[in-house]
């Protein structure tokens, strides 16, 4: 298991890896949360996907994608910002440079859940991990990010707490709420050592198998 | 030709600098062509009239949108019922279609169209889109093609959906205010105040036909499915002003 980072001048060498990243998200934002997203195919791409995200993932062995987020600059378009503003009960949009948005944040339940030794709690932990990671690496501060209280649990638990900015509310079938996640060095240290793995966490994408 | 991994990176580089419809066109044309096919086409079947967008000949879409082809359109039916990317008009005579169908296919046939894969996308709210990439007579066969070809044109049908559907949701237009032509902004004002074309053409000094065209360009980049939507929505975000 290893986690990787695209960039968006990358896409092009990365088709696969791409490709499977939207069929995760298909399979637990279209599928199985049931969210009014555009699919196609087996995929699921939205706007947001056309602003030249960054994106990290998960990366099996196999080199099946585990997990994911999208990353955006909080300068242009957000979706907490822009979709679903509502979350900031009054409290301004933060536009910084130093300030990323994650969303569509998944990890494969299904396929962990068969693998006996923990795999689940390992691959979330080894992307929270490469989340901070790549905050250090592009001299952010903190991520703010659009989630629910289910996830905002499991960050707590594992020792990254969400820095609420308003209370939650009621969204679809779950209660939303938006948040930042700040860089943290003794969060990070406890993220690697709970994913067993040690830092740089990214490595370099996939190279294409025909190459 | 260059491997279809080489053309989606190019083919998304260059639909991020897609500012109206016409970029859009040519971008898709490009890369449709680059990928050894002769024409593409982007048909969203949203609430009556459908925006085409395509390399197709005009003298097609013309007629295609002039008596509502999309209704008898056996590709855009399969595409409103399927998931997966599909191939069309192939050599094997189709026995499931009826006769309104053949005579549909036919007359694609005389204006070049053979055959063709498609992408079904369904936007949300049970919106379908249809992306297509189409061969005439003369182009290479595209019968059996690879998986990593398939994955590509799956893409690159994608991302044009959604930088398209980008554009028009306004995500992006804060930084492009200037999305009509003062002309298309001029008989859109002219028909907010309830001039028909007829009127507009004698205020403006154009052609009807010419106002025709722009209040149509207009409609067709505010994504709207008819004037009077198009009206409400330049109103809504202020162009017309």
């Amino acid at each position: 298991m290893h986690a990787v980072a695209i960039e968006s001048h990358q896409f092009g060498e990365n088709v696969d890896l791409l490709t499977r990243m939207y069929q995760l998200r298909r399979r637990i934002f279209h599928d199985r949360l049931e969210w009014d997203v555009s699919v196609s195919n087996d995929m699921e791409l939205d706007v947001f996907d056309t602003l030249s995200p960054s994106y990290l993932a998960v990366l099996s062995d196999r080199k099946e994608v585990l997990g994911c987020v999208r990353l955006l600059p909080t300068t242009g378009p957000t979706m907490l910002g822009d979709v679903f503003a509502s979350l900031l009960a009054g409290a301004p949009m933060p536009r910084d440079r130093r300030i990323l948005e994650s969303s569509r944040f998944c990890v494969d339940t299904q396929r962990l859940a068969d693998t006996s030794t923990g795999g689940l709690s390992r691959a979330t932990f080894m992307l929270f991990a490469a989340m901070i990671e790549y905050l250090r690496r592009t001299e952010s501060c903190s991520i703010v990010t659009v989630t629910d209280v289910r996830m905002e649990r499991i960050l707590r638990r594992a020792g990254w707490p969400l820095q609420r900015i308003a209370p939650p509310r009621p969204l679809g079938r779950t209660m939303a709420l938006a948040g930042y996640l700040h860089c943290n060095d003794s969060a990070f240290s406890a993220l690697c050592r709970q994913a067993d793995i040690s830092s740089p966490v990214l490595g370099i994408p996939m190279e294409s198998e025909q190459a | 030709m260059k491997a279809p991994e080489r053309l989606l990176e190019e083919f998304a580089d260059a639909i991020h600098t897609a500012e109206e419809v016409s970029g859009f066109e040519r971008v898709a044309t490009r890369v449709a062509e680059q990928l050894g096919f002769r024409w593409f086409a982007y048909l969203d079947v949203a609430s009556g009239k459908p925006a085409i967008i395509s390399s197709y000949p005009r003298s097609w879409t013309r007629r295609y949108a002039e008596y509502d082809y999309q209704r008898l359109d056996p590709v855009i039916r399969r595409a409103s019922r399927e998931n997966k990317l599909f191939d069309w008009g192939g050599t094997a005579p189709d026995r499931t279609a009826n006769q309104a169908e053949r005579h549909f296919f036919d007359e694609a046939r005389t204006f070049g169209i053979k055959a063709g894969l498609t992408v079904p996308i369904r936007g949300g709210f049970g919106r379908t889109v249809a992306f297509t990439l189409a061969v005439d007579e003369r182009s290479r066969s595209i019968e059996h093609p690879g998986q990593d070809l398939l994955e590509v044109i799956q893409l690159i049908a994608f991302y044009f959906h959604a930088h398209l559907s980008a554009r028009r949701g306004g995500y992006l237009q804060r930084s492009n205010p200037d999305i009509l032509t003062q002309r298309e902004r001029q008989c859109l004002a002219w028909s907010a105040q309830g001039k028909t074309m007829t009127d507009i053409a004698v205020l403006v000094g154009i052609s009807s036909r010419t106002v025709s065209f722009h209040l149509e360009n207009a409609r067709t980049k505010l994504g709207a499915s008819s004037i009077a939507q198009c009206v409400a929505e330049a109103l809504r975000r202020g162009l017309l002003s």
